[in-house]
Parts: C-alpha cells; structure tokens; sequence
C-alpha cells in the first residue's frame, strides 16, 4: 500500500497521508480502490490547488537569525542595488577603448562598486536561504552553490558563467520562499522576470539582435536589467509576507 | 449547478454527496465513505474522496479539525452550508419541473 501512496506528491502526504492510511486500514482497498488511489495521486500531481496546507496550521514566524537581523539584510541588500545600479552608470560612462576590431568600455572605476554590490546581495540571499523551510533542501543547496558563484563573480565579473549560476541558484531560492509562504508571489514574479529579461538580451545579441545602444553597452544593458534581483529580495526581507520572530533578549514584563 | 460546483470537473458530484454527508455533524474519511455509499448506493474510492476533500477544503466550503488517533474529521464551514443549501434548492426545482412536466404529459 505504501508504494501506492508513494505516488503522491511530497506536500499531499505531508498534508493526508495519516489519515488516508487510517482509512485504507478500516476498508482495505479492492483493486477497483487501487485503480481509484492511482488516478487520485495523477489527479493531486496534475492540479496541485488540490492540494492544500492545513488550514488550521499557520505558517511559522520567520527565524531571528542572529545579529544578522532579516531587517538588516534587507536594508544592506536594498544598499547593494543602489550601488549596482551606480556600477552601471559608471560602467557606461566609462571611456571606450579598442581591442583590436572589439570596442570596449573601461570599467575598472566600477569593479569596486560591482565587488560590494554582489556581496551586499548574498547577504540577502543567505538571510532568504535562512528563512525557507529546513525541508527546502534543494532550495538551500541551490542557494548555497549560487552563493559561492556569486562570490567568485564579484571579483571576477568578466566570468559570466559564475554570474548564471549565481541567478540560477537565487531564482530556485525565490520560488521556494514563494511556494513556501515566506515571500510574496509578487516579489519571485519581479525577481525571476529580470533575470530572464536579462537571458532574453543577451540571447538577442548573441542572434545579432541589439538594443539601440552602443555596441560595448548591450552587456550592461543585461546587467542593469538585474537589479530586480536586489530590490525584489530586500523588499521581501524589509517587508516579509510573514511575521519574523522577536529576537531573543530580556523578557518584556508587562503589568497586569 | 452554482459557481462552486462548476470547477470541480469529475470531483463535483463527489463533493455534493461530501458536504451532504458532513450537514448532520464532522466526519472522519472512513464515515464519509459509508455515509456517501448509503445516501448513492455507489461506493465512493479513496482517490476521489481525497480528492475532493482537497478541493473542498480549498475552496473553504469544508475545514480540517485536529486529528484522533491519525483520523482527521471535517465540517462544513459557514459557506459550506450556504452552498450546500444552494445547490440542493437548485435540484430541488429541478425535480419538480421534471415531474411536473411528467405529470402534464401522462396519458
């Protein structure tokens, strides 16, 4: 019997499965059951709005983690877009120069900013990464790989496959913490439509597609179309769609 | 068939027999199914059960009450009732046309 229900999805046993093997055992299934638990478990992987959390069971209140406050991170994450979008200004303002048949831009008054950007949001990301649920492990591990990515891309940033991975990892972060209840659909929305907004540039340029800009800026175009990674995550860190915790301290006595 | 029932697809007339089996109190699954078997005459499966529930649970209509002994009964909610109600006015006019037209056209 347990294979059949293995069928389910994660979440609906997590949800019925006490209950649904307390039924099988007062009415042991006949095959004609058997067929109806297969097409039950199709049915809850095919339309998961059948499937949902326990109405009398309210999410947690998100973690205090530490001197780390997610109010903190959400204020040094919304810093980092700041500086990104100023990276970006000093990036396209910087003077062309040539290599060999290549334009290019002098960037290097930028790299300082860029460093501190990039680190400022892995702040926030490590503050989502806390957040979700500790059962959200490939959402955590995504987060912790990107995280590393990113790292490297702060100080590398002609690496761009380290900046993917970076988006990659931060994006599965922010559909977890969507999914989860700890940030709005809204929030994931904004972020997962900038970075493929930002894929969807380079893509066209790499088919000869260009925006009307100069040649050595497309790619700052992309990066500039980034930003909603920053501002989507500290919003959802400055105003989360649940609670945080208090952090722990002296207990407020209250008077009778 | 009112605004709540038209989204259910195959989980519709399932969900009528589980709000009307949930009218006179909470029942767990195991109730449910018999109760349903006893008001259609048609064994209800556990896939549908469940899959109804879900549904109906959903959409608010019924809501989870904390479990005994691994056995979670449900209830109808406010707006359970409301539709419940609905729904079998809605029948109920429906039968009575229906005789009536068979009562007009009997030789």
């Amino acid at each position: 019997m347990s294979r059949l229900i293995a069928l389910y999805p994660r979440s609906w046993r997590a949800r019925y499965e006490d209950e649904f093997m307390a039924l099988l055992s007062e009415r042991p299934p006949d095959p004609l059951d058997r067929v109806d638990i297969v097409r039950g478990a199709i049915d809850a992987r095919l339309h998961p709005q059948a499937d949902p959390r326990p109405s009398r069971e309210p999410l947690e209140p998100l973690p205090f983690n530490g001197p780390w406050s997610i109010r903190r991170a959400g204020i040094f994450t919304l810093i980092g877009g700041f500086l990104w979008l100023a990276t970006m200004w000093m990036a396209v303002n910087g003077p062309i120069a040539r290599d060999g048949p290549h334009l290019y831009r002098e960037v290097g008054a930028a790299m300082a900013t860029l460093l501190f950007s990039v680190i400022l949001l892995l702040v926030g990301m490590w503050a989502v990464a806390a957040t979700v649920p500790s059962t959200s492990r490939v959402a955590r591990t995504a987060a912790l790989i990107g995280g590393i990515a990113g790292l490297f891309w702060a100080f590398a940033p002609w690496m761009v496959a380290f900046g993917a991975v970076m988006c990659i990892g931060f994006a599965i972060l922010a559909i977890e913490a969507a999914r989860t209840g700890r940030w709005r659909r809204s929030d994931t929305a904004i972020l997962v439509a900038g970075i493929v907004a930002a894929v969807a540039v380079i893509v066209a340029a790499v088919a000869g597609i260009k925006p009307p800009v100069a040649e050595p800026d497309v790619q700052f175009v992309a990066l500039l179309i980034l930003a909603p990674i920053w501002f989507a995550t500290a919003h959802a860190l400055l105003r989360p769609a649940i609670p945080v915790a208090d952090p722990p301290g002296d207990p407020v006595i209250t008077s009778p | 068939m009112n605004q709540e029932f038209s989204g259910l697809g195959r989980f519709a007339e399932p969900s009528l027999y589980i709000l009307l089996s949930l009218s006179d109190g909470p029942k767990h699954g195991y109730a449910i199914m018999s109760d349903v078997e006893g008001i259609s005459g048609v064994p209800l499966g556990p896939g549908t059960l469940y899959g109804a529930l879900a549904r109906l649970e959903q959409r608010g209509l019924i809501e989870a009450l904390p479990p005994v002994e691994r056995r979670r009964p449900y209830r109808l909610t406010g707006f359970g009732v409301t539709t419940l109600k609905a729904q079998l006015d809605g029948l109920a006019g429906f039968a009575r046309t229906g005789l009536e037209r068979l009562q007009e056209s009997a030789p």
